[in-house]
């Protein structure tokens, strides 16, 4: 008997070609007397999905921050493929809770602000990733709020960066919508390999998406969780539930 | 209500107060009830008006005004923008230059007028430096805060983005700070008649001022009226192209877009 053999692009594992791996040595940073992170080790291995999670003020915004270079850290180093990272990191694409589209640019202009030199998608093939393929000569202030961070997406991930930080990106959408866009993510990841790194508050968020869920606590890495379910995750499978539970309650016992 | 009627009422409402006016006006002057000297009937402004047109006097005026008003607008509202857009982006020059400039913004610029008449006597210069010190604020106030209200967050973007330079200027700055550029010009606008109009009414030998003081000595009161809506009319036009400006440049604005709120009839509003 001969099996049909299906083969299906989409489903062959990418080769993390052009990710870069991001490692942090003790890397403090505070602002005046307060101190927001302090020695954090973490090294982040090319292509892999890395989850920041703790409690508001627990730092790891701040953290985020420092990687995309927008502050510079007190003390301690940082480096994207063994180079120090020195101003605004030019590997990375990065996402905010808020769209941060320019109003004054139609959808597509927009989304024509992320890309890179190299060879990449065009605009109409990255809003046809986020499924907007019919938005590009739209206003920005006309879409959802939903809408308007698909957009986002789509400008992020247009030039293929070797990094992508999602800082909170789902965390002003509604409970349909962030989990369409949970699952939109996680399909342009595997597709197009980058190396990301999201800082979210949602639990299930960091499990549904992440490889290796980091905890933040006062400033301090106090443990990590390897996320070993297959993907594509399951919310309603038994292994996704308990390792939520164990991780809320990891988080909640934090102060 | 059928749409047609609230169609008509949309268009016709604004006109009624100022047709009934004039004709109350007009119907007052034929049946002697106004004196001529204290305010002549409209139909005697407009035969003024005629007359000015056919003699080609007021196209001559009317184009000295409209050159001295350009002028100043130019070079004031210029540098208005110039300095905003500095003191906007640079904290240095903001520390160099900002309180000084709100400093001088509290002086009302029309008490200068006797310096500038020892400045300048009383020709061209004189009248354009004026118009340029009363224009020059309005632009140079709302160039400044627009660009200091520009969203943070867009900036930032733009930094995590690489919009650097030139480019940062062209697509962050300028853009979000036009809408409130344009609020600067239209303000400019109505402090550039203002001060065309005083300057051309205390020293002039040409121009709308000089004709509507020319005619208060030969008691001209026709000629005086229509001036007066001369400038009302130069006034009413220059707020329209700005408003149509608005909707040329700012095509994005949610004022533009259908997303405004609709006028809303708040004396009707039925309580539950």
């Amino acid at each position: 008997m001969i099996l049909p053999l299906r083969v299906d692009a989409t489903e062959q594992p990418a080769t993390p070609n052009n990710a870069v791996d991001v490692s942090l040595s003790r890397v403090s940073k505070s602002f005046g007397a307060r101190s927001v992170l302090r020695d954090v080790d973490l090294f982040v291995e090319r292509g892999e999905f890395v989850a920041l999670v703790g409690r508001s003020g627990c730092g790891k915004s701040t953290l985020l921050r420092l990687i995309a270079g927008l502050e510079t850290p007190t003390a301690g180093s940082i480096a994207i493929d063994a180079q120090p990272l020195a101003g605004v990191n030019a590997w990375a694409r990065m996402m905010f809770q808020d769209s941060r589209l320019l109003p004054w640019l139609r959808v597509a202009e927009n989304v024509a602000i992320g890309q890179r030199p190299g060879r990449a998608w065009s605009v109409d093939e990255a809003l046809a990733k986020v499924g907007l393929a019919d938005r590009g000569r739209d206003w920005p202030a006309t879409l959802s709020g939903g809408q308007r961070q698909r957009v986002a997406l789509a400008r992020a991930l247009i030039g293929h960066p070797p990094l992508l930080l999602l800082d909170e990106p789902l965390g002003a959408t509604d409970a349909l919508t962030r989990i369409e866009m949970q699952s939109l993510i996680y399909s342009l990841w595997k597709n197009q390999p980058c190396t990301a790194i999201l800082v979210t508050h949602d639990i299930e968020e960091a499990v549904m998406l992440a490889d290796r869920v980091v905890v933040l606590e006062q400033g301090s890495i106090r443990d990590e969780f390897q996320v070993n379910i297959p993907r594509p995750r399951d919310r309603a499978d038994g292994s996704f539930s308990r390792l939520s539970q164990r991780l809320l309650e990891r988080v909640l016992r934090s102060r | 209500m059928p749409e047609r009627t609230t169609k008509w009422r949309r268009w016709l409402l604004p006109w009624l107060a100022p047709v009934s006016l004039l004709l109350l006006w007009q119907i007052g002057a034929q049946l002697g009830w106004i004196s001529p000297r204290f305010l002549p009937a409209p139909t005697a402004v407009l035969q003024s008006a005629g007359r000015l047109i056919a003699n080609g006097q007021l196209f001559r005026h009317l184009a000295i005004s409209t050159a001295r008003a350009a002028g100043g607008l130019l070079l004031g509202g210029g540098l208005g923008l110039l300095f905003g857009v500095l003191t906007g982006l640079s904290p240095i020059a903001e520390r160099l230059l900002d309180t000084s400039f709100q400093m001088i913004r509290t002086v009302p610029h029309l008490a200068l007028i006797p310096l500038v008449i020892l400045w300048f006597g009383i020709d061209e210069q004189a009248k354009l430096f004026l118009i340029a010190l009363g224009v020059f604020f309005p632009m140079y106030i709302n160039t400044y805060h627009g660009i200091r209200a520009i969203d943070p967050g867009l900036i930032e973007m733009a930094r995590v983005y690489d919009i650097r330079g030139a480019r940062f200027l062209k697509t962050v700055v300028l853009p979000g700070a036009l809408p409130s550029i344009l609020v600067g010009l239209r303000l400019s606008l109505g402090t550039m008649w203002l001060t065309l109009i005083v300057a051309e009414t205390i020293s002039s030998q040409s121009g709308l001022g000089y004709l509507a003081m020319n005619a208060r000595e030969f008691m001209h009161t026709d000629i005086i009226l229509l001036s007066i809506l001369i400038y009302a009319l130069l006034g009413k036009l220059a707020d329209v192209a700005v408003r149509v400006l608005e909707r040329r440049v700012l095509p994005w604005h949610p004022i533009g877009l259908k997303t405004a709120n609709p006028a809303v009839d708040l004396l009707t509003i039925q309580p539950v």
